[in-house]
């Protein structure tokens, strides 16, 4: 075999590639600044956040919580202050072994409560409702173990509004976050579902469940984690949102339309990537029917979230979303270049499958290859440098230009050391963290197409924000 | 530089091909890391620029601020201006209007005038940038100011619906009368606005809304009288009434239908009661519930019967309305809504029935 030959057409492929996922990356960038721009024209039009109007449909936000004891009772207390005209919080409880359910129960002084449901969504059983005349907002349902996806739709059969918001228990939300996500669906009457952005909360100052003060976190895992976010989750996102092609709204906060997840089935609970997966579907099922619809994206921070901060902990997560992603394109696969697929079908998911999934082995085909072919002589030293070079000057840029693009429209960190250490974690980040991800990456794409079960793991909880 | 020079890549490329991979990979890098240098130098500007234009801003409003409240309560002389700061001074008048009271309002009025700010927002309402004209409509409202009529009307029919909207609020504000004839035609059309926007409008609109929201709806299809309808409700308006009970009576939508029973609910009176009942037993669930839920507002002891019946419904939002809908009956006791559990044949009813009495006892 002409090693020579097979060096050059690896290489050529795999620019290829990054030439073609930083042209996509750096055009939704572009779609992304556009929808900002259009949708701070309303804020231009009031010079102030939106403020409610009693126009607003009244949400139900869902909490689903598994061994949740020691930040349960400061989460539900947070949801109800939010700013919004009228909403139900409905925490459920999912066969947690700790002291959940009595941490609610002697906190809000609940009571069994008769709950007359439909259970439109099959769910492992529910053994009660709990509920207080004084807090007649909140309702906890207590159910048998089923995971995640099983307690979202428990939820769903109990919830009275015509949304849903399903928030995690951990997330930090701003006063007005639910005001700000249902805007869409103010201004498009066919919205079913929108999601907002999710920030890093870890070395944050929240007080009373709410974020008071924005910080960066000290530890470098978390902080490469605020670019990442920044990278992949804002700009990435709301830039599908204008060609109604989003993909995945963030299990950490998000609002459907309920009658359109219990048509399309509710969350599926043989998957760890329920949230896309929901999604996903119901882009196929509602264009498979010709319905007019939008999933939307707020661009405005509206959930803060703790990310990992050790390296174990870390493997789990993305081992888990690569997973989750796989399942998510397979079991929806007929979107792919369908008939009547839209952009969702013709544009962003083969995006999804390109540049998101197949991403892990190419990035570390590229530097196994790479230094494989360079130790044994097959291409030179100064070719394989360039070659590694290009692949970190991509990472850097799509980085860059996701700090840039924050800067014009939240400048969210004013502070000169704060934008002096996202500048570092952009270089930094991509000699070993990136790496290092799609490693994990990788990993959860095998268990997938090996068939291992998944689980979600124990997520190691910092707390490094501040809370009183 | 010399691992740039075509020598140096020449001598370390084996061949052709691998020469122009090498020059790719070369050129690749060298623009991205050039779009790189450029996006940091950007991130720099920005920030600098941005944090000079906040202590500016500062020190603007502390300087000009006081200026201000002392205008809301007494003639002042009119400040002389750099024309780099005419529309600093605009947004922060803008700010300080939005908080105080109309008498107030009209003594800063003059001092704009005064300043010839009536100019600086009618050139800003013809700029091509959104924020400019954005900044121009806001100030024209709040000066009431005819001159800009054309202006507005143009503005009113962009494509951009936040602006069409603001516009439309402008010209409400600065003559309803003259204003609805063309702002209805555009809320006609307006579905996708936001019903806050549009509820404000309304308010601000007074009789002239009320008239125009008349004749919007008398010609309305089902989809366009939905929207109106709840946007009614939205603001409360009685006058309405005639209209709603004349479209009751011919409408085939049963959303539209189910909208006006709601308002019906909200708005009417014992006379209404009639139409309420008559959609009772309709064979769409959404108009059953809102019979339902109207009736919960209208009632009289005897609809009990009615709304027992109601429980067995096959719909679970019918089922629950009718409950709440009996809870608030006349005269109705939660020893009697116990008394009814007993009686209630079907299981669905009795575990509706159940659920609201948990509802309505009071706290322990």
């Amino acid at each position: 075999m002409n090693w020579n030959i097979a060096a050059d057409a690896f290489f050529w492929c795999v620019l290829i590639y990054v030439l073609a996922h930083a042209a996509a990356y750096l055009a939704l960038n572009w779609l992304a600044w556009r929808a900002m721009r259009q949708q701070r024209a309303w804020l231009l039009a009031e010079g102030r956040a939106p403020v409610p109007s009693g126009a607003e449909p009244p949400i139900s936000l869902i909490v689903p919580a598994f061994n949740e004891e020691r930040i349960i009772v400061s989460t539900v207390r947070s949801a109800m202050q939010l700013a919004y005209p009228e909403f139900e919080i409905l925490v459920v409880n999912d066969g947690s072994r700790d002291g959940t359910l009595r941490a609610l129960v002697e906190t809000f002084g609940l009571s069994p409560f008769p709950e007359a449901f439909r259970a439109q969504l099959r769910t492992e059983p529910v053994r009660g409702v709990w509920w207080s005349p004084r807090h007649p907002a909140l309702r906890v349902i207590d159910k048998d173990n089923g995971g995640k996806a099983d307690a979202i739709n428990a939820g769903i059969n109990i919830a009275r509004h015509p949304l849903v918001c399903v928030v995690d228990a951990d997330s930090i939300l701003m006063r007005d976050s639910l005001q700000r996500v249902v805007q869409p669906f103010l201004h498009h009457p066919h919205t079913v579902a929108c999601g907002g952005t999710v920030r890093i909360a870890n070395g944050c100052t929240v007080e009373s469940g709410f974020l008071t003060g924005v910080g960066l976190p000290r530890k470098l895992l978390p902080l490469f984690q605020v670019v990442e976010y920044l990278r992949a989750f804002l700009f990435g996102r709301l830039g599908w949102s204008p060609l109604n092609a989003l993909l995945i709204i963030s299990g950490a906060f998000g609002v459907m339309r309920k009658s359109v997840v219990v048509e399309c089935g509710g969350y599926l609970r043989d998957t760890v990537g329920e949230d896309m997966e929901l999604v996903v579907r119901m882009h196929r099922l509602l264009k498979a029917q010709g319905r007019h619809y939008r999933i939307s994206f707020v661009p405005d921070p509206i959930v803060w979230t703790d990310a990992p901060e050790d390296l174990r902990t870390l493997k789990n997560q993305r081992s888990r979303w690569q997973r989750g992603l796989s399942e998510s394109l397979w079991k929806n696969r007929g979107l792919l270049f369908a008939r009547r697929g839209g952009a969702a079908g013709w544009l962003a998911f083969p995006f999804f499958v390109l540049f998101e999934w197949l991403s892990p082995v190419v990035e570390l085909a590229g530097y196994v290859v790479t230094v494989l072919l360079a130790v044994f002589g097959q291409v030179n030293w100064v070719t394989a440098a360039w070659f590694l070079a290009a692949c970190l000057s991509f990472g850097l840029l799509l980085s860059t230009v996701a700090l840039l693009l924050d800067e014009l429209a939240y400048r969210l960190y004013p502070h000169p050391g704060q934008l002096a250490r996202l500048l570092g974690a952009v270089v930094l980040e991509n000699f070993g963290y990136r790496q290092l991800n799609a490693w994990f990456r990788l990993v959860g794409m095998v268990k997938w197409l090996t068939g291992r079960r998944a689980a979600w793991g124990a997520m190691r909880r910092s707390g490094t924000w501040q809370s009183s | 530089m010399e691992l740039l020079s075509p020598s140096f890549i020449a001598s370390n490329a084996a061949d052709p091909a691998e020469r122009t991979l090498l020059l790719a990979l070369v050129a690749f890098t060298l623009t991205t890391g050039g779009l790189i240098l450029l996006a940091v130098l950007g991130v720099f500007c920005l920030r600098l620029f941005h944090d000079a234009e906040r202590r500016r801003e500062q020190a603007f409003r502390e300087r000009w601020e006081p200026l201000l409240f002392e205008a809301m309560g007494a003639q002042v002389a009119p400040p002389t201006l750099a024309p780099a700061q005419r529309r600093a001074f605009l947004e922060l008048w803008l700010s300080v209007q939005s908080h105080i009271r109309e008498e107030a309002s009209e003594n800063l009025n003059r001092l704009a005038r005064a300043m010839g700010l009536d100019e600086d927002a009618l050139r800003l309402a013809r700029r091509r940038s959104l924020a400019a004209r954005m900044l121009g409509v806001r100030a024209l409202a709040r000066l009431r100011e005819e001159r800009a009529w054309p202006d507005l009307e143009r503005l009113m029919r962009s494509g951009v619906p936040a602006l069409a909207l603001k516009a439309a609020q402008a010209m409400v504000e600065i003559n309803p009368a003259r204003a609805f004839p063309g702002v209805t035609a555009v809320l006609r059309a307006g579905r996708e606005w936001a019903p806050a926007q549009v509820v404000q409008i309304l308010h601000s609109g007074g009789e002239h809304a009320r008239q125009a929201l008349a004749e919007l709806l008398a010609q309305a299809q089902a989809a366009d009288g939905r929207h109106l309808i709840r946007l009614l409700s939205l603001i409360h308006n009685t006058v309405m009434l005639p209209i709603l009970r004349e479209r009751a009576a011919r409408t085939a939508d049963p959303e539209e239908l189910a909208e006006i029973l709601h308002a019906l609910g909200r708005l009417g009176g014992g006379e209404d009661r009639e139409i309420v009942l008559r959609h009772l037993a309709s064979e769409h669930w959404v108009v059953r519930m809102k019979a339902a839920q109207a009736l919960g507002l209208m009632g009289e002891s005897g609809d009990e019967v009615r709304l027992v019946a109601l429980l067995a419904d096959r719909s679970w939002w019918v089922r629950y309305r009718a409950a709440e809908a009996l809870a608030r009956l006349p005269g109705m006791s939660l020893a009697r809504l116990r008394a009814l559990r007993k009686v209630v044949a079907d299981r669905y009813g009795r575990d509706i029935l159940a659920q609201v009495i948990a509802e309505t006892e009071p706290a322990a």
